[in-house]
């Protein structure tokens, strides 16, 4: 069966980025959102089983998803995609729950990686 | 000028390397500065040299002096990187740094031109890499020192009648250390960006 993916950032080419550089035997049911809203409503309808999150957006950024999402328990898989690639705004998401971090522009390697480091794949 | 260069995809491609390169740019400035840099989130514009003054005003948006350093760069791509320092953030990086805070002013500005062309290698390095296309750059150059922001772009000096900016801007937390980079590009190389970033985009 498909995983419901959601791919968050305000960047079309962005999203398309990463959706081209997910596992091609990867089985996945892709939803994108724009920012955080959209992203917390995807998740809310269940479309998020892993959640793909850029951080700087408007409307709600992905720090503030981060926040939201461990006041609802975070039943998702956060792995975060940013182009602010310090070791502090690293340590800052993963404390805040994101199970991975992954450096813009993201390779088809990167993201097979983490899935497999976390048996996902 | 509501002139726009460039269709939506076209810009939300170049927001995407300039965002990319940025944050390439910011981590070796967290590196030299051993502490962590907020990014902005990038600012591009056309601007005509009769308010290419108030639109770099309106973008640093200080009314202390400031120091700039600029560097010119090639290849694929030509135009022009300043960098723009507040005063109160030139004098603190000497702090941050680790030098002596009461540094002569041939030492203040050899660190401003050290930390442009770190800022300025790094970004032109991203943007050069994530387009695939071959962009060089020139050693720096201190263009103003202390001086009020609306004296150090002189628009009788420009060779151009409008140009494409990039603003990118970096901070450290907790303390005063600011600093603009503005990317200029003229004509010509906002022609030659169209057709790279189409490039980029069939590439994905």
């Amino acid at each position: 069966m498909a995983v419901p993916i959601t791919v968050v950032d305000d960047s079309k080419i962005s999203r398309k980025m990463v959706i081209r550089a997910l596992p091609t035997h990867w089985k996945v049911d892709i939803t994108q959102a724009e920012h955080g809203k959209e992203a917390m409503t995807a998740y809310r309808e269940g479309k998020a089983e892993v959640m793909f999150l850029d951080l700087t957006m408007p409307v709600m950024d992905g720090y503030e998803v981060l926040e939201q999402l461990q006041k609802e328990q975070l039943n998702t898989f956060v792995i975060v995609i940013s182009a602010d690639i310090q070791p502090e705004a690293q340590a800052r998401v993963k404390k805040l729950g994101a199970m991975a971090f992954i450096k813009k522009p993201v390779k088809t390697t990167d993201i097979e990686n983490v899935l497999r480091e976390y048996g996902i794949i | 000028m509501t002139m726009k260069p460039y269709t939506e995809d076209q810009n939300d491609a170049l927001q995407e390397v300039v965002n990319i390169a940025m944050g390439q740019a910011g981590d070796s400035l967290a590196r030299i500065l051993g502490n962590f840099v907020e990014l902005s989130v990038p600012r591009i514009r056309l601007v005509t040299v009769d308010d290419v003054i108030s639109t770099v005003t309106g973008m640093v948006d200080t009314n202390a002096e400031v120091s700039a350093v600029r560097q010119a760069f090639s290849n694929s791509l030509r135009g022009e990187a300043i960098v723009i320092f507040a005063q109160a953030g030139a004098d603190d990086l000497a702090d941050l740094m680790g030098y002596d805070t009461d540094l002569d002013q041939s030492a203040e500005q050899e660190l401003l031109l050290e930390v442009a062309n770190l800022l300025v290698g790094a970004i032109i390095n991203g943007i050069s890499e994530t387009l695939e296309t071959d962009l060089s750059f020139s050693a720096p150059s201190l263009m103003a020192e202390r001086k009020p922001l609306d004296q150090v772009l002189v628009p009788e000096q420009l060779s151009w009648s409008h140009a494409l900016l990039m603003e990118v801007n970096f901070t450290v937390e907790g303390r005063d250390f600011k600093c603009h980079l503005l990317m200029f590009m003229t004509e010509e190389a906002i022609d030659t960006l169209r057709g790279i970033l189409d490039e980029f985009m069939d590439g994905i």
